[in-house]
């Protein structure tokens, strides 16, 4: 049974369609790319796997299960499954607790028993970070090392799911290469959904590709296929518009 | 002649050094790409040749454009030099433009200020749509009646263009100006760019982190890091055999990308 399925989905702001009939599933193990440019929706859709937001209609399904945002007891049980890293390093953090408040937070909230400080030292080392660094505050950190403490509270839990939104866009190239070689490890480890408007860091890291625009699903398959061969007018420009280093 | 020269330029915030003993130079008519990751002190030198550092900011050495002398100069010399000499293009559209105007009279405020300094009496409104159709801006007419937010980012950068194109200068900056855009968008704004250039025959400073951006539209290149230039010279040759371990880091990094886009099935 596939882990994720997203079933004619759609979902509006007010009167204006942000999702139109969004449909696809994702295998367990599998790492999924969302892409699109500003206003296809990828955002929204990721909002509504979170269970952020309730689709207008369709529906999301974890593990056979439908996704339901009012339903208290099994968005608790959801959260323990589904974890995300956001773009945006800097304002993820909070800039007056130590690493290991921060980290621990979703074993808090989550009421998850047994030795916080060792299951947060654990996803310190599988994050690529010092398990010493306990005390120090966010600004001590560069901008990788600061996502690199986002990914370890997102996986602290053990999620089976993790989303990343956007979550190598702020980062310099040199960093952006390593933060996707970690998600590349994770991503043995777990299910990845990626949404990223970059089609280097995307194809660079995940097996599966969903190309959204305006809302609309326009092209899935398999990563190598849809580069090698794209079928939709859309994302054979988006992949002509991808500047190039000179031969 | 020499445009822009910028001459052991040293950057420093109190005892921090920012950019270090930095020297480029820029004829009229040529394309200069000025890359680094964040805090390389790229975006700061273009402040600094444009005479717009923050009081907080130390240079010495100099700069100068068009040959005048920009660091410790006047506010009224820095402010006949940027328009005939040179003029900016920023990152974020939506802050360069003001929230509260109509586009078209934001584009008649440069277009009125260089009638004024050539003396000259021109059809602003008609001047003004003439530079949204040279940006390539489709239905100019509604363009300039509209407010900021009423455009998309592409459009507001093309407008941004437009504005800087007003006052004619030699030399257009542009910092980091496709960062905020798709990649669609970015792809156009980089045709456009390429054409105005070499259509009115301006220098181009173009500052960014994205190395094949860089190479699709200058000729020579600077890679700062850390405040200091590391390597220099053609784009081609700089991007195929990067001497520097630093610029050999970013190449391997950005061709990493192109692999992965080249994937057969």
């Amino acid at each position: 049974m596939s882990l994720l399925k997203v079933e004619n989905v759609g979902f509006a702001y007010g009167r204006r369609p942000t999702l139109t009939d969004v449909s696809f599933t994702l295998e367990a193990g599998r790492s999924l790319g969302l892409v699109g440019e500003s206003g296809s929706g990828k955002t929204t859709l990721l909002r509504l796997i979170l269970g952020l937001e309730r689709a207008a209609s369709g529906r999301i399904l974890f593990d056979g299960t439908a996704v339901e945002p009012r339903d208290g007891g099994f968005m608790r049980a959801y959260r323990r499954n589904v974890q995300a890293v956001f773009q945006d390093p800097y304002s993820s953090l909070d800039p007056r607790q130590k690493v290991l408040r921060i980290v621990s937070e979703p074993l808090r909230a989550l009421k998850i028993t047994g030795d916080h400080t060792a299951m947060v030292r654990e996803a310190l080392v599988q994050a690529g970070l010092e398990a010493d660094i306990l005390d120090r505050l966010p600004h001590q950190f560069s901008g990788g090392q600061r996502q690199r403490i986002a990914i370890a509270r997102a996986i602290v839990a053990r999620p089976r799911l993790l989303l990343a939104d956007e979550a190598v866009s702020a980062l310099d190239l040199s960093t952006r290469i390593r933060i996707i070689e970690l998600f590349k490890t994770l991503a043995t480890q777990m299910t990845l959904v990626f949404v990223s408007h970059d089609l280097g860091a995307v194809a660079a890291l995940c097996d599966e590709l969903v190309i959204l625009e305006k809302g609309r699903l326009v092209e899935a398959g398999p990563t190598r296929k849809i580069l090698a061969d794209p079928q939709h007018p859309y994302t054979r420009t988006l992949l002509q518009s991808v500047p190039r280093m000179p031969a | 002649m020499t445009l822009l020269a910028i001459d052991k330029l040293n950057l420093a915030a109190g005892d921090i050094p920012l950019v270090h003993d930095l020297s480029l130079s820029l004829a009229p008519g040529e394309r200069l790409g000025l890359i680094g990751e964040s805090g390389s002190g790229k975006s700061l030198t273009a402040l600094a040749a444009i005479g717009l550092l923050p009081p907080a900011i130390a240079a010495t050495g100099s700069v100068t454009l068009g040959g005048t002398q920009v660091i410790g100069a006047s506010d009224a010399t820095l402010s006949r030099l940027r328009g005939t000499v040179t003029a900016t293009v920023f990152q974020e559209p939506l802050t360069a433009l003001d929230p509260l105007m109509k586009i078209g009279r934001q584009v008649a405020i440069p277009l009125a200020r260089r009638a004024r300094r050539d003396g000259t009496s021109i059809d602003i409104d008609r001047e003004v749509i003439a530079l949204l159709e040279a940006v390539a801006l489709p239905d100019p007419a509604r363009i300039a009646r509209a407010y900021p937010h009423e455009i998309s980012g592409g459009q507001r950068q093309r407008v941004a263009i437009a504005m800087a194109l007003a006052c004619r200068p030699q030399l257009l900056i542009a910092d980091e100006p496709t960062t905020a855009l798709d990649v669609t968008t970015q792809a156009e704004i980089l045709k456009l760019l390429d054409r105005l250039v070499r259509e009115r025959n301006m220098a181009l400073l173009f500052i960014s982190h994205d190395l094949p951006v860089v190479a699709k539209i200058v000729d020579r290149v600077v890679v700062l890091q850390k405040g200091r230039a590391v390597e220099a010279g053609p784009v081609a040759e700089v991007f195929a055999t990067p001497r520097h371990a630093y610029t050999q880091n970013l190449v391997a990094a950005a061709r990493q990308f192109d692999a992965a886009l080249e994937a057969t099935p």
